[in-house]
């Protein structure tokens, strides 16, 4: 076998140098630029998909809880606050002054010493009932008019957005606007002048 | 370069994950706590509202089945004991009979007392009665029935 010359023997090396960075190429770099680009690739859609589950989190998530918040607030908003009970009795006031009836708006308890038919003695409540959880507060309205009057007065109290309860109604067209007639001389009717006793309790929010 | 990728990419996968895990459990808790509270404040509304008496009803319904005959001088309404105090006059006994016999017959009514004193009297006759009222009586869709 002829000995190569030095020029022949570059030449083989070159060519050696270079078939083995052709395999190189073809089974480890451009394998590995493929993966490079997949991974890439990969990353940029994961990046968008964070971006918009980031939106989702901020976005459809709150549209919900905003709706829920509403109908909460919607709820809450029919019950009394200590902060907004004074509008609540505004609000009796002028449905009470509405009526053409006088009225007298007083708390449980403070000015109802004189009408005992509005006042229970502890002993005589049930005793099988529970007594509620809810914070209340108490009112005593007492009207004088004619019936419808106190009768759509009534009708707007229970009717009021507000939760206001009437457990006791007293609806009297006797003795108390006959002035000069004797307390056994039994019920005189006028039909024009009546007074009626409403007690009202207030559920208050917590 | 290929390692720093696969590291990269590992990183990116798992704040997918992570980001997939607190999205949802971000979602669910809040919307969990929101339906709580939205629960709770409508339990506390029905049970308000089902324990609000509405007499007006009622005693429209009264009032539309008292005859001329028959005047009304108290009532007194106890939601409590679910009791209906009627106290007035009529002008004969035979009206106050058939009063009785009416407001026995009212879908309100669970029971009626009247005293057998009330028919002493031929004319003029004061009476007093209490009507028992139905459980549901006092609640809008019952009261207005009839």
């Amino acid at each position: 076998m002829p000995k190569a010359t030095k020029k022949q023997s570059i030449w083989i090396l070159v060519a050696i140098i270079a078939g083995l960075a052709a395999l190189a190429g073809w089974f480890w770099i451009w394998p590995s630029l493929q993966h490079i680009d997949s991974g890439i690739n990969t990353i940029q859609n994961q990046k968008g998909e964070i971006k918009q589950l980031e939106q989702q989190r901020g976005l459809a998530v709150e549209d919900d809880i905003d709706r829920y918040d509403q109908v909460t607030q919607n709820l809450s908003d029919n019950l009394v606050t200590e902060e907004n009970l004074i509008k609540l009795i505004e609000e009796l006031e002028t449905i009470a002054g509405e009526s053409g009836a006088e009225y007298q708006l007083s708390v449980a308890g403070e000015d109802d010493k004189d009408n005992p038919a509005a006042q229970k003695a502890p002993d005589q409540k049930d005793p099988s009932q529970p007594e509620p959880e809810q914070d209340t507060v108490e009112l005593k309205l007492r009207l004088t008019g004619n019936f419808p009057q106190l009768l759509g007065a009534l009708k707007k109290i229970e009717n009021m957005p507000t939760v206001v309860n009437v457990p006791d109604i007293k609806i009297d067209k006797s003795v108390t606007i006959n002035e000069g007639v004797e307390e056994d001389s039994g019920p005189q009717i006028t039909g024009t002048s009546v007074t009626a006793d409403y007690t009202l309790i207030i559920p208050l929010s917590s | 370069m290929q390692q720093l990728i696969d590291i990269k990419q590992d990183a990116t996968s798992r704040q997918l994950a992570s980001m997939q895990a607190s999205v949802q459990e971000s979602a669910e808790g809040q919307a969990q706590e929101k339906i709580n509270q939205l629960n709770q404040a409508v339990n506390t509304q029905a049970k308000l509202i089902a324990n609000q008496p509405q007499w007006t009803p009622l005693i429209e319904k009264l009032l539309a089945v008292t005859p001329g005959g028959i005047i009304l001088n108290e009532l007194i309404g106890d939601s409590e004991e679910m009791t209906l105090k009627i106290s007035g006059q009529a002008q004969t006994r035979q009206q106050l009979i058939d009063f009785q016999d009416t407001l026995e017959g009212m879908d309100f009514t669970e029971s009626l007392d009247a005293p057998l004193s009330n028919i002493i009297e031929k004319e003029s006759v004061p009476f007093d009665m209490t009507v028992t009222l139905k459980k549901d009586s006092l609640h809008t869709s019952d009261a207005q029935g009839n």
